[in-house]
């Protein structure tokens, strides 16, 4: 439902949006409401802003003493919120089965001073295609082998900074918010054998 | 996601490799690492010269260490504690063949962040990279990154020692925690009660929170900061024994 509501309508969410910005309307409430959401996620996922009681981040910790969990909502700021047996968590089995950095779309209610978490969704995992994976041995062979004798182009998918810490050889940075700028960079070719990599699923 | 927008713009022959990073790091293959990374966490990560001290003399990244590669395995029991620890190797250039196998040896001791320097000591002097000559380091030396508003364990036992005025220090753990023996001085406040007590603690004050490992401590932490408050935690254990504090262990 959630997962539905939040990842899964973006089409339609971001349509209404921008349609609403072209008529140069404002949506009262959601303009007013605070947006705790860190930077990064909104590049693909703009309808966050319109969100009320919603805080959009890396997943950074959790204590169960202090039944919180923390949130990296960018700009070196971090949200805390509470959790309840009452919380749901989807596309992860359970809560301690988050870790940082995962993706997270937390929606809360504001109790007093606190923000107490009623659903988590971990951003979920991309179904690919059972004839479009490779695997890390295939991978490997094509690597060491180069893409000019492998006759491939490997694609780094993940943010710039992820690339910059640590990369497969041979690969080449092309961020997935950026990509469609990008696309000249992909060879010209469209028969080439083109992979694609990020952080993987868990 | 990419996979399907390269398709939407025509590309037949694509594939994903979807167990990612995570899956070629387990097999022990190399990563590559840029001079922009090993530049902004120098100081925090290992870097290993593995040219060896000859080399190292005329020329080294700042505060490598210089162990030549047939050396490393000897050398295992002085690689930090941490296994999260960042460990970047460099030769003259990228030397991706040399150098795999020693990144590959030094992640099967269970190091996590194993990398080798893109452009290797060439590339670091093209980009302008802090260097030096002599003093060349032997042993492995390795300090975690602190967290942004950490405070040294130094710098928190003076505090607790000394009671400096214009500090408070904050107890975040439970109510029970806190009824087998507080610091001198500490207010207990646990960290799910914090942000309806906020009231409590002094506005003209630097709070200084700790809990019992340094995770608490840091959560409290971050409430007080997105509240307005001057913060800093300790990101270290702290046990209290019969008033006898046994604190900070990094």
């Amino acid at each position: 439902m959630i997962k539905h509501a939040i990842w899964g309508a973006l089409k339609t969410t971001l349509g209404v949006a921008a349609l609403i910005s072209a008529m140069g309307l404002m949506m009262p409430a959601a303009s007013q409401a605070k947006v705790i959401a860190n930077k990064k996620c909104l590049k693909c996922h703009a309808e966050i802003k319109d969100m009320p009681n919603v805080v959009a981040g890396d997943f950074q910790s959790r204590s169960n003493k202090a039944k919180s969990i923390t949130v990296d909502i960018g700009a070196g700021k971090v949200e805390v919120l509470k959790f309840t047996p009452q919380t749901t968590v989807e596309n992860v089995p359970n809560i301690k089965a988050l870790k940082k950095p995962i993706p997270v779309q937390v929606t809360y209610e504001q109790k007093g001073k606190d923000l107490v978490a009623t659903a988590i969704v971990a951003k979920p995992v991309i179904k690919v295609p059972e004839k479009q994976l490779i695997d890390v041995k295939e991978l490997a062979a094509l690597v060491k082998k180069g893409p000019a004798k492998g006759g491939y182009m490997l694609v780094d998918s993940r943010p710039g900074v992820r690339y910059q810490e640590g990369h497969i050889p041979t690969s080449v940075a092309m961020p997935f918010p950026k990509m469609p700028e990008m696309m000249d960079k992909l060879p010209k070719d469209k028969k080439a054998l083109v992979i694609f990599y990020c952080e993987g699923f868990r | 996601m990419a996979a399907r927008l390269a398709e939407k713009n025509g590309y037949t022959n694509i594939k994903v490799f979807h167990a990612g990073v995570p899956a070629w790091k387990k097999a022990g293959l190399p990563l590559l690492t840029s001079y922009k990374f090993v530049d902004s966490r120098l100081g925090y990560i290992v870097v290993i010269d593995t040219r060896g001290p000859e080399a190292a003399k005329k020329g080294h990244i700042q505060g490598a260490v210089a162990m030549p590669l047939a050396k490393i395995a000897a050398e295992k029991d002085q690689f930090p504690l941490d296994h999260k620890a960042y460990l970047v190797l460099y030769a003259d250039d990228t030397s991706l063949d040399k150098l795999a196998p020693a990144a590959k040896l030094i992640s099967s001791w269970g190091y996590q962040n194993v990398y080798i320097l893109q452009g290797g000591y060439k590339g670091w002097l093209a980009q302008n990279g802090p260097i030096q000559k002599d003093m060349v380091r032997t042993k492995i030396f390795y300090l975690p990154r602190p967290h942004p508003g950490e405070i040294t364990g130094d710098e928190f036992m003076n505090i607790v020692n000394n009671k400096p005025g214009g500090k408070q220090i904050l107890d975040v753990r439970t109510t029970a925690e806190a009824a087998s023996g507080m610091l001198p001085g500490a207010i207990n406040i646990p960290v799910d009660e914090l942000s309806s007590n906020l009231d409590k603690l002094p506005k003209d004050k630097e709070i200084i929170t700790h809990c019992r490992t340094g995770l608490r401590a840091e959560m409290a932490y971050n409430i007080l900061r997105n509240a307005g408050y001057n913060a800093r935690f300790l990101n270290d254990k702290v046990e209290i024994l019969e008033s006898k504090v046994f604190c900070c262990f990094k």
